[in-house]
């Protein structure tokens, strides 16, 4: 596959959203990577049905985090206001992608969080996704991932276990590299059936054959918290995975965004 | 004893330059100062040399004089020896921003203070970026935000672990938190919840009141945290900020260790920079990119760093003595300085470095010249002038302002002390209205530099001229005026101040001439400039503007102004007028008659009466009732009705230099006898008859002149003129010669008897001891005929009585 090739691969990328800054910070890694490769970005915002489902409860009651103020949680105020919500997210989410030059869209996604959000990016090539809605962190500011952070400068890390979901999905991560653009790390997840080695040697043909320089990183075992010592020592902003990769299965999805407290874009290979 | 006429010298008088032996200008040294103002020059002195309020100057004079040479010079040299004034800038003002402040610094170190200022500033953003970039600025920076972050996750998770023990989910809303029960991970909807027994709804209910407690209460400490880690981070701002400064302006401080004020300054810029370090952080950080693009950033206006600029309102070069200003368009803006706008979306606005300096301030701490009269027409300048004299301050307002016509607000500039000696240049009466009419320009201008207009001519006085010319040939760079042509523009001189004793002042007319005789003769191709070249250039300004004068005697030639120059009329003279007109002063003939009719003893002045005399004329005309009264026919009264006029007369007439003419009118219609027309008349007289001196004499006898030559010269002709203006004649060398040859005459005349006696040819006659007139005396004449009317009075006043009697006795 030639870099031309690899670079019209992607024309859309998606993201998850919410109204909290976690889910702005991912729609700015989102619309970097967009910039990168020329791509449409579309913003999914998400109206998690599960916490409206919850709302006629007379006993709840909803704190403030501005003004500390106490209320009923009212189902009806509450779906009126991620209505507001969504209209502030489109609003930033236009206005990123007219200052970068990208075309965008925006859509509302309601339904249950936990159980079907990755059904949001099927038809995106690339999908975006980071801890929101009930999953997001209880700190109010997104975790610095870098110090010092500096604007311009995406890190994006690869997960690597040699499958042919993972080589597609590596080539697009290597096309961010070129000229140098964004900083790529791979990060090599064996599979049983495979050593490290093997794959090292795997990744770093695939990289020579792209003309793409990129970091490699054995994490070491420790499964989970391996690969989020990884992110964290390699400062990574956004961790690219295949659409094929077992941390995205449902059941454990969002623990896995937390136990990495890193986004993830979801590649998914091109329909043609 | 017939009067005598004049002599050609009487006429004229040469300048002979016997005591200076010079061939052309060239061996003449030139002329510093003015000629014999010495008066004017010690009062100069003294009022520069004054320091106490209130001795400003005033150089009064007429135009062209030299008045400002002389002051500028005066001044120029006094300055020269006084001490350099401070130098004066503008900074900002960081209390208040609408109030800059005046910073005052020793001579050359305003604009040492600016460049320093200006290095500073490009000093303050290397040093302030290189901190707040640095490692140690956002590893702490970051520190404090972690830990305000983890103390509020701390929190929230506390609360998270209680709910999820007790089977409940802490969830984020669009605005906040909240709390819900969950069942197999999920939240609970309400027909779930209502399907549960009342015994679970209780517990539920319960806890989650119990969490949401809790939740409350942890909830309530995060404006405290964030408080307390904003209040850390602007003190790690302030320390990192000051200490990237310091050195900076501690350097700038040991320049500047002797000026307490600018030491201030410093001080105050360095708490200013610490308060607003963001603003030398570059664009990137006050408009950070999005991943590598540079969005462009709104139109602001000017920079911020402007703030910390030194505008220099006034610098001084350290050996330059005071300052001598001349500012020839006194506006009030221009005066007190002005503060000037830049249009910025739509709007006008400003800042200190849009200060500008006014005249008064160039010129604070030395001397400032200015037109009297141009101050006095531009509006609101004179007020200002002797509001701030008075003040000792200079302070920048608009006119706007200082009429209150607009109330935007608009900068105050901090007021700057003002210690300067104020010069004014102007006419006589401009200086006699302010002495009369302002009480505020008498303690303010207590010194008053009167410039002699004319001066006494004698040798020293020659010579001083000679050299003038010669001075004014060297700095015009002309051909050398040759001894004829010095000579000619002395006598010129003479003849400006219309008088022979004397000579003018007026420095321009005689530079004028200088410069003009130059031209005329290049014209001829010589390569000095001679006598005859000067009486060109006289000839040809004459010509340029006697337009008027030619078209006047152009119709008195043809007959339409009518004007005899031959035979004899009873009743009838010819006056002499003079008009001045654009600059140029000519005399010319006018018929003056007179009729007489028995009357109330009144003369009448038809000028008056048509209202087209002037208050002077007729005080003239009404002195000749007097006259009358006292002279003829004592024991009757006087019962003559007279009217005179001047014919052909169709503007105003003013002044009584005619009023001679209009009595020998009036003695010619009188005694019947008639008044030779080849003579003209011009004096004034008193009511004891004697003749008195006139203005524009010279003018008067070449008007007349001039027709008799047109018409051809018979040698009766002739003027009349006030033995007391005899001094006064520079005539035209034309007449001059005309005199020589006996074909034309000037008569000076001392009395009424004298003059009628010349133009009537009849003896005047003298009152014997008895009081009795020489019969057939001019004299006699009048008196008879002013007796005749008086009898004749008194019969038809009997007859009027007798009329009215019989009359009353009819029955």
């Amino acid at each position: 596959m030639s870099n031309a090739e690899a670079r019209t691969g992607t024309r859309r990328i998606a993201v998850a959203l919410d109204a909290s800054a976690h889910g702005l910070r991912v729609m700015d890694l989102a619309a970097g990577v967009a910039a990168l490769l020329e791509a449409e970005l579309e913003g999914v915002f998400v109206e998690d049905t599960e916490l409206i489902r919850s709302a006629g409860l007379p006993f709840l009651r909803e704190l403030r985090l501005a003004t500390l103020d106490e209320s009923a949680l009212d189902a009806e105020r509450l779906q009126r206001e991620l209505r507001a919500a969504a209209r502030r997210v489109r609003e930033h989410l236009e206005q990123s992608a007219r200052a970068l030059g990208l075309a965008s869209s925006f859509r509302v996604w309601r339904g249950d969080l936990g159980a079907e959000i990755l059904a949001a990016s099927v038809d995106a090539e690339l999908f975006a996704l980071g801890r929101i809605g009930r999953f997001a962190p209880l700190r109010s500011r997104p975790k610095r991932v870098r110090i010092p952070y500096r604007p311009g400068h995406l890190a994006v890390g690869f997960l690597f276990d040699g499958g042919d979901a993972s080589v597609q999905a590596l080539i697009t991560a290597a096309d961010l590299a070129r000229d140098r653009r964004a900083a790529v790390s791979v990060i090599l997840e064996p599979t049983p059936a495979a050593d490290i080695d093997a794959l090292w040697a795997q990744a770093t043909e695939i990289l020579r054959t792209v003309r793409t320089r990129a970091l490699l990183i054995d994490p070491g075992s420790g499964g989970t918290a391996a690969l989020a010592r990884a992110v964290i020592s390699a400062g990574i902003d956004l961790l690219v995975v295949d659409c094929e990769n077992p941390m995205l299965a449902t059941p454990t999805l969002w623990e896995h965004l937390e136990a990495i407290d890193c986004p993830v874009l979801i590649h998914r290979p091109a329909r043609r | 004893m017939p009067v005598a006429p004049l002599t050609p010298a009487d006429l004229y008088r040469r300048c002979h330059l016997e005591g200076l032996a010079f061939a052309s200008t060239d061996d003449l040294d030139p002329l510093e100062g003015l000629i014999a103002q010495d008066r004017a020059l010690g009062a100069v002195r003294f009022g520069i040399g004054i320091r106490q309020d209130g001795y400003n100057l005033f150089a009064l004079g007429p135009a062209g004089t030299g008045k400002l040479t002389l002051i500028r010079h005066a001044l120029e040299a006094r300055a020269a020896t006084q001490p350099v004034p401070p130098d004066w800038c503008y900074v900002f003002n960081f209390a208040d921003a609408h109030r800059p402040r005046a910073l005052r610094l020793p001579p050359g170190t305003g604009v040492k203070l600016q460049r320093d200022m200006e290095r500073l500033v490009e000093d303050l953003h290397r040093a302030i970026q290189g901190v707040f970039e640095s490692d140690e600025y956002r590893t702490r920076a970051q520190s404090m935000e972690e830990e305000l972050d983890e103390r509020q996750e701390r929190a929230m998770g506390e609360v998270q672990a209680m709910a999820k023990d007790k089977a409940v989910a802490l969830l984020h809303t669009p605005t906040g938190f909240t709390l819900a029960p969950l069942r197999d991970g999920k939240p609970l909807g309400v027909d779930e919840f209502n399907a549960l027994p009342e015994q679970e709804r209780q517990r539920i209910e319960s806890d989650i009141n119990d969490l949401q407690a809790e939740l409350r209460k942890r909830m309530g400490r995060l404006p405290t945290w964030k408080k307390q880690f904003e209040e850390q981070v602007q003190a790690l701002n302030r320390e990192m900020a000051a200490a990237a400064i310091r050195h900076l302006l501690d350097a700038l401080r040991d320049q500047y260790r002797d000026l307490p004020d600018a030491l201030q300054y410093l001080s105050q810029v360095e708490t200013d920079v610490v308060e607003h370090f963001r603003q030398f952080l570059g664009d990137q950080e006050k408009h950070p990119p999005l991943f590598g693009i540079q969005l462009t950033p709104p139109d602001e206006g000017p920079p911020w760093h402007h703030r910390y600029r030194v505008n220099v309102l006034l610098g001084h070069d350290r050996n330059g003595g005071a300052p001598v200003v001349h500012e020839d368009l006194p506006a009030h803006n221009n005066l007190v300085g002005r503060v000037e706008h830049r249009a910025h979306l739509g709007a006008l606005e400003t800042d200190f470095t849009m200060i500008r300096a006014g005249a008064l301030h160039q010129a604070n701490g030395g001397y400032l010249i200015l037109d009297a009269y141009k101050l006095l027409l531009q509006p609101f300048a004179w007020e200002t002038l002797k509001r701030l004299l008075q003040a000792r301050e200079v302070r920048i307002e608009s006119l706007a302002q200082v009429t209150s016509l607009i109330s935007t607000v608009s900068l105050e500039p901090e007021p700057i002390p003002l210690d300067v000696k104020v010069v004014l240049c102007g006419e006589r009466w401009i200086y006699y209205l302010l002495s009369e009419w302002d009480p505020e320009f008498r303690e303010l201008f207590k010194v008053a530099v009167d410039f002699e207009d004319q001066v006494e001519r004698n040798a020293e006085t020659d010579r001083l001229l000679a050299r003038l010319v010669a001075t004014f040939v060297r700095r015009g760079g002309l051909r050398p005026f040759d001894a004829s042509a010095v000579a000619r523009v002395i006598e010129h001189g003479a003849r400006l101040a219309d008088d022979n004793e004397r000579t003018t002042s007026h420095m321009r007319s005689i530079g004028d001439l200088v410069q003009e005789s130059d031209y005329w003769a290049g014209t001829g191709g010589g390569e000095r400039v001679t006598g005859a070249d000067v009486q060109r250039a006289i000839d040809a300004q004459i010509e340029r503007a006697d337009r008027v004068s030619r078209r006047l005697q152009e119709e008195t030639l043809r007959g339409t102004l009518l004007i005899d120059t031959q035979g004899e009329r009873v009743g009838q003279v010819n006056g002499l007028a003079v008009m001045y007109l654009g600059g140029y002063r000519f005399g010319h003939p006018m018929r003056i008659t007179a009729r007489v009719r028995l009357g109330k003893g009144e003369v009448i002045d038809i000028e008056r009466e048509a209202k087209l005399g002037g208050p002077i004329h007729s005080k003239g005309v009404l002195i000749l009732s007097g006259y009358l009264a006292g002279r003829y026919a004592p024991r009757h009264p006087l019962s003559l009705s007279a009217s005179l006029v001047f014919e052909q007369s169709y503007g105003g007439v003013e002044g009584d230099s005619a009023s001679s003419a209009e009595l020998y009118a009036l003695l010619s219609a009188l005694a019947g006898a008639p008044i030779r027309q080849s003579l003209a008349v011009t004096g004034s007289v008193n009511q004891l008859g004697e003749i008195q001196a006139i203005g524009g004499v010279n003018e008067k006898i070449e008007g007349f002149f001039e027709i008799c030559a047109a018409r051809g010269l018979s040698g009766d002709q002739g003027v009349l003129i006030p033995a007391a203006n005899v001094k006064h004649l520079m005539l035209r060398a034309d007449i001059v010669e005309a005199v020589a040859a006996g074909r034309f005459a000037v008569y000076p005349v001392r009395t009424v008897d004298e003059g009628i006696e010349l133009l009537t040819g009849l003896p005047a006659g003298e009152r014997d001891a008895q009081g009795g007139l020489p019969a057939g005396s001019l004299n006699q004449r009048v008196e008879a005929r002013l007796i005749g009317f008086s009898e004749r009075l008194r019969e038809l006043r009997a007859e009027g009585s007798k009329s009215a009697g019989n009359a009353e006795g009819q029955p």
